[in-house]
């Protein structure tokens, strides 16, 4: 479970028919801490850009970035689902030191950086072929973090599809679409 | 937001404004005295006549901007700037350029190169269904095969067999290979077949080159320096390096303007021209990945692949 003192932020994504596979509508949850960032916003060509608020405290500050592994990234190879991790830029364009790491459901960042600035977290990619964006299928057991929930109708239920995708079904006929396969 | 944008474009109309000052006074530096001119004309005419028969000696001539000769010698001719300078009883300074004068081999990027070969043409693995790469630069293995360094996604595999151009014959074998991922290792060496032969050259345009004199270890590769890379699809082009992190196997580039790597680019060699004057390079690296679109290129240093793929 996240920790309540992280801040998070809701990225709605687009469904991007150019993905393999192609998604739908999804919306991803990415926690930083501490939280003192604002203006996350993902760039599908480059990946996501932030500022550092300026109210917090000044000087070098470490950050935690956890981003969903199942958040749309660029590939040019079918058979590779990201080219390493992404690189993070300040705003004097000099890369800013990190380490990343990973668990299940999260690829976790800690980022140097000199409050105040903004960040880009850059995708990188073989200059091989052209690039295009894949998202990963990820474990059932992650949704919860990864997904922000959207609000369900009165007599709805959040439910997850076969690709993945958020879907709000009446409630009566949960059991009868789980048994059939239709969710997961 | 708009205030950065008016402060950048400030900056900018400044900037043109030196350069367009800069321009002037490097006019005004090409001219010189008419003493000075009949003593640098006699000087050139000196080491021309005595050094014409001389298979080292490539050419000279006069810079008048730095108010010296320079002459142009093949780098194995052991001819120095101290015996030219006696040549002339020490009246101006000679520079001597080391280069390799001879027929251009390669007069396209993406047709047949050969003997010698030269880095930043098209290459691809054998077999291969996606695009081509880059053939990056020359260098000896450890046991004494001569080949080319490329990216690790281009040769794909150690045994490969490597394509110049993408459905041209076959180079030769991948015979060192460290894998496919840029902050791990993504390198090959390629061990150039027998009847191949290869070069320190850089494709440059279709009747020049750059010529490789020297390489510059990655603790000397400092942020802010200035360095060209040699592709197959976005040609000679050149940015600012912004990353070399202690700790880390690559460097990170920004491009100055439009696409500094795109597909095809990798494998590409990295270099530094101190002059444009001089076709002669340091090499930095070798391309192996991309962001935002190519605005960013990540390269390999060069003494890391040198360890990396038992390279002397």
């Amino acid at each position: 479970m996240i920790p309540f003192f992280f801040f998070s932020t809701a990225i709605l994504v687009s469904g991007i028919g150019e993905s393999i596979p192609s998604t739908d509508d999804k919306t991803f949850q990415i926690f930083v801490e501490p939280a003192i960032v604002e203006d996350l916003v993902f760039i599908p060509d480059a990946g996501l850009s932030f500022t550092v608020n300026p109210e917090g405290e000044e000087g070098e500050t470490l950050l935690l970035v956890k981003i969903p592994k199942n958040f749309p990234t660029l590939t040019t190879r079918s058979n590779t689902s990201i080219y390493d991790p992404m690189i993070p830029i300040g705003d004097d364009d000099f890369e800013l030191q990190s380490d990343m790491t990973e668990d299940k459901c999260f690829f976790n960042y800690v980022i140097s950086v000199q409050n105040p600035t903004d960040v880009q977290l850059l995708y990188t990619y073989p200059p091989v072929n052209d690039p295009y964006i894949i998202s990963k299928t990820i474990d059932r057991d992650c949704f919860e973090q990864v997904f922000a929930e959207p609000e369900c109708g009165a007599g709805y239920e959040l439910q997850y599809n076969k690709r993945s995708e958020q879907v709000c079904v009446f409630s009566s006929s949960v059991e009868k679409l789980l048994i059939r396969g239709y969710l997961m | 937001m708009q205030d950065k944008i008016d402060q950048k474009i400030l900056q900018i109309d400044f900037l043109e404004s030196e350069i367009d000052r800069l321009e002037q006074l490097n006019r005004n530096s090409f001219n010189v005295d008419s003493v000075t001119k009949d003593t640098l004309m006699t000087a050139l005419t000196t080491i021309q006549d005595k050094h014409e028969a001389n298979d080292g000696f490539h050419s000279a001539l006069i810079d008048f901007q730095d108010r010296e000769i320079l002459v142009f010698v093949h780098p194995d001719s052991g001819l120095t700037s101290e015996q030219f300078e006696e040549d002339v009883d020490y009246e101006v300074s000679v520079s001597v350029d080391e280069g390799i004068h001879g027929p251009i081999s390669c007069t396209s990027r993406d047709g047949t190169c050969s003997n010698p070969l030269y880095a930043g043409v098209e290459i691809k693995r054998s077999g291969d269904t996606g695009g081509p790469g880059t053939l990056g630069y020359y260098a000896t293995h450890d046991n004494g095969a001569r080949g080319f360094v490329t990216a690790g996604h281009v040769a794909d595999f150690n045994g490969a067999s490597i394509r110049q151009p993408e459905n041209g014959r076959i180079i030769g074998q991948v015979t060192e290979y460290c894998g496919q991922s840029y902050s791990s290792c993504d390198g090959a060496f390629i061990d150039l077949g027998g009847s191949e032969t290869g070069s320190n050259r850089i494709y440059k345009t279709n009747s020049s080159f750059y010529n490789v004199i020297g390489n510059t270890a990655d603790s000397d590769q400092t942020r802010g320096t200035f360095v060209k890379k040699s592709g197959t699809t976005t040609g000679v082009t050149y940015g600012s390096i912004i990353g070399n992190l202690p700790d880390d196997n690559y460097n990170l580039i920004k491009f100055n303007s439009g696409n500094w790597a795109a597909s095809g680019d990798s494998g590409s060699p990295v270099f530094k021209q101190p002059s444009t004057r001089s076709n002669n390079v340091y090499l930095y690296g070798l391309l192996v990945g991309a962001a935002a679109g190519g605005e960013y290129g990540l390269y390999h240093p060069q003494d890391f692949l040198a360890d990396q793929l038992d390279l002397r």
